[in-house]
């Protein structure tokens, strides 16, 4: 079904438009919930509690691409539970992705020590519209969605190790992209 | 910065990349995604060969239908994920290729050129032989090597048992054939520019053959004769030349490494000879590493491109390139690997700004010998194996691969490869056209007896042609065959 007939559907309270969602949308949010969590069960409440959550803000909002404000969501509550679980040992995919890219923003420079983080994620999209398509793609497959290697390989059709060295140049053309907008020393 | 304002920030990347993301795949991945699908594409020559028919049947009677538009966008999507050109496809006939790749059912020849025309990482397959054609094979007229375009070289040796003559073929008719009397043929490489002849020395005495300390290297012209053939000048107590080659300039350069004693050291030797085969420079470069040898070496740019590694036919590590300059200063040196392989470099070309290089995708599974040997306890009675067993065991583990690397930033990935093979040599067949030669295994069977090998058996040469940016432009499946041990 069509975005935007889903978004219909939630104007007219119908349930059926979480049955829609989650036929259409449901098996990604899964992965993004997992990928963060690293743990099925809480994977699926946390996706659960993304459909009634997207079922108690629309209406009044409509958003504009669907699929990434469910993800952006599903994203946020995971992340919110995975902050909760802190004391469970941290092995999930996002949380070695987060390690790869901590230190891009490792030294903030002394002037810019109030750059927000939306400031900086800015700077980070316009990096982004810089870079080839599929450079573009795995890097916020790796970063947002907490992909691992293996996933990118099978997602790009390429092997781990081209993976691996494709993301490293990604990441210090981004510290050096950052450096120069500085944002980073 | 911390982990929750790193989160944070990643967070608030725009929804529009998130999205651009997202449509790559909708479905969540499991465990067994994990493994690296190293290579994406599968061509199966005959299968598409055969479905033509079937293609433009399938394509005269398409029909509409309800998910066509989400398809089409995700044909699209993945068209441009893998850099593939849809120029010239209609709307079904991209829909029905990303089906086809995707499904690794391929019955639309329009596949087959898509992928061609585009994917690194290619992975060509080849037929097997039947048993008449594998019967029909003429032992006695076996290539010892097979370049692209066409020439063919084989060695030939006379009653006294040594090997000193060399016969080049043009489309397997005899070109020319050299005799070297006095002296044992250790190696040669051809290019357009001659064909250069490494060589050791010897001589009969009381019907015994005796092998002096000289070795010596010779030009051979497109017609057969010795332009020249002279003595190397080295004080090493044991040496190789590895590749002797055309400078385009009439000059030539003998690479190879030489061992000197107390202290031991090993060096790399660049020694350049004029157009009368005088050394008119030598240098040579530290290079200590022991059991390591050069495996190949080609020009590239200003300087030479050297592979190294081991001389073992199960390495224990993938070669090492190093990009030396014309003084052999170690400018760059570069590997490439991955989990479950070794990769050792054959042959190596410079085309068109890249560099090709050829080699033998080494399964660690397969070099696990204990392991291989148990394999071969459960699935035969003791080592009398068949020579089908064998053959079929050979074509699981044996892969040709051809890599690519942009000199621009040395990195170093696998092109295309072809299962069931032996990397053969990479040439220009043209200064548009970059032909490689497949060697591809028709029977092999178990040799106990022998000390250095443990498969022995025969290839045919397949030849594959590539334009200028890396596309596959044809196949030709020659009447060469090879001899093939491992």
């Amino acid at each position: 079904m069509d975005d935007s007939k889903i978004i219909e559907i939630f104007f007219e309270r119908s349930e059926q438009a979480i049955t829609e969602l989650s036929a259409k949308y449901g098996a990604i949010c899964l992965h993004v919930a997992e990928n963060i969590l690293g743990n099925r069960q809480d994977a699926e409440e946390c996706v659960a509690d993304a459909y009634l959550a997207v079922w108690n803000t629309i209406p009044p909002q409509r958003p504009e691409l669907l699929r990434s404000y469910i993800l952006r969501i599903v994203r946020n509550l995971s992340l919110k539970k995975y902050h909760e679980n802190t004391a469970q040992k941290r092995n999930s995919h996002y949380d070695i992705a987060l390690e790869e890219i901590q230190d891009c923003f490792s030294s903030p420079s002394s002037v810019d020590k109030e750059i927000e983080a939306e400031q900086i994620a800015r700077v980070i999209d316009r990096f982004l519209e810089g870079l080839d398509r599929p450079d573009r793609i795995m890097f916020v497959r790796r970063y947002w969605y907490g992909d691992s290697m293996g996933d990118l390989a099978g997602l790009l059709h390429k092997s781990r190790h081209y993976i691996s060295v494709r993301l490293s140049r990604l990441r210090k053309s981004l510290k050096q992209f950052l450096t120069e907008e500085g944002v980073v020393l | 910065m911390n982990r929750e304002q790193t989160d944070k920030i990643i967070s608030e990347i725009d929804d529009k990349y998130i999205d651009e993301a997202a449509c790559i795949t909708q479905a969540g991945r499991t465990d067994a995604d994990e493994k690296v699908r190293r290579r994406s594409v599968r061509i199966r020559w005959g299968i598409i060969a055969a479905c033509l028919l079937i293609a433009a049947l399938i394509a005269s009677t398409a029909v509409a239908c309800a998910k066509e538009a989400k398809e089409y966008r995700e044909a699209i999507d993945f068209f441009n994920l893998n850099g593939l050109s849809a120029e010239g496809l209609t709307r079904t006939e991209v829909k029905e290729v990303y089906r086809d790749i995707s499904t690794k059912n391929y019955t639309n020849s329009k596949t087959s050129d898509v992928i061609m025309k585009a994917v690194p990482g290619l992975e060509l397959q080849e037929k097997d032989l039947s048993p008449e054609e594998i019967e029909a094979i003429n032992w006695d007229n076996l290539r010892m090597k097979v370049y692209p375009g066409g020439i063919s070289f084989r060695l030939y040796s006379p009653p006294s048992g040594l090997i000193n003559g060399l016969e080049c073929y043009k489309d397997r008719a005899l070109l020319w054939r050299t005799d070297f009397e006095e002296y044992f043929i250790l190696n040669y490489w051809y290019s357009e520019d001659g064909t250069a002849v490494y060589l050791h020395k010897c001589e009969k005495k009381d019907g015994t053959i005796v092998f002096s300390d000289d070795y010596n290297i010779a030009l051979i012209d497109n017609t057969g004769k010795v332009i020249w053939n002279t003595k190397l000048e080295h004080t090493y107590v044991a040496s190789n030349v590895a590749g002797i080659l055309s400078n385009d300039d009439s000059t030539w350069t003998a690479i190879g490494y030489g061992v000197v004693r107390e202290p031991w050291h090993k060096y790399l030797f660049f020694e350049r000879y004029d157009a009368n085969g005088n050394r008119i420079s030598t240098h040579q470069t530290e290079f200590d590493d022991k059991g390591v040898v050069i495996q190949c070496a080609a020009r590239m740019g200003n300087g030479f491109i050297i592979s190294t590694g081991e001389q073992s036919l199960t390495p224990s590590a993938s070669s090492t390139l190093l990009y030396v300059d014309r003084k052999g200063n170690v400018l760059e040196e570069i590997s490439y690997e991955t989990d479950d392989c070794y990769y050792v470099i054959t042959d190596m070309v410079a085309f068109h700004g890249r560099l090709y290089l050829a080699g033998n995708e080494f399964s660690k599974q397969y070099l696990d010998r204990s392991d291989l040997m148990e394999q071969y306890k459960q699935s035969s009675s003791g080592i009398a194996l068949s020579s089908d067993e064998v053959t079929r065991f050979v074509w699981e583990h044996f892969t040709a691969v051809l890599l690519v690397c942009d000199p621009e930033n040395w990195q170093l990935d696998i092109f295309c490869s072809v299962c069931g093979s032996e990397a053969g040599l990479l040439s220009s067949i043209d200064p548009d056209r970059l032909g490689w030669t497949v060697e591809r295994i028709s029977s092999a069977y178990y040799s106990p007896y022998t000390s250095s090998h443990t498969f022995e058996g025969t290839s045919r040469v397949i030849q594959y042609e590539f334009d200028p940016r890396g596309r596959l432009i044809d196949r030709k499946e020659t009447e060469d065959i090879v001899y093939f041990s491992r």
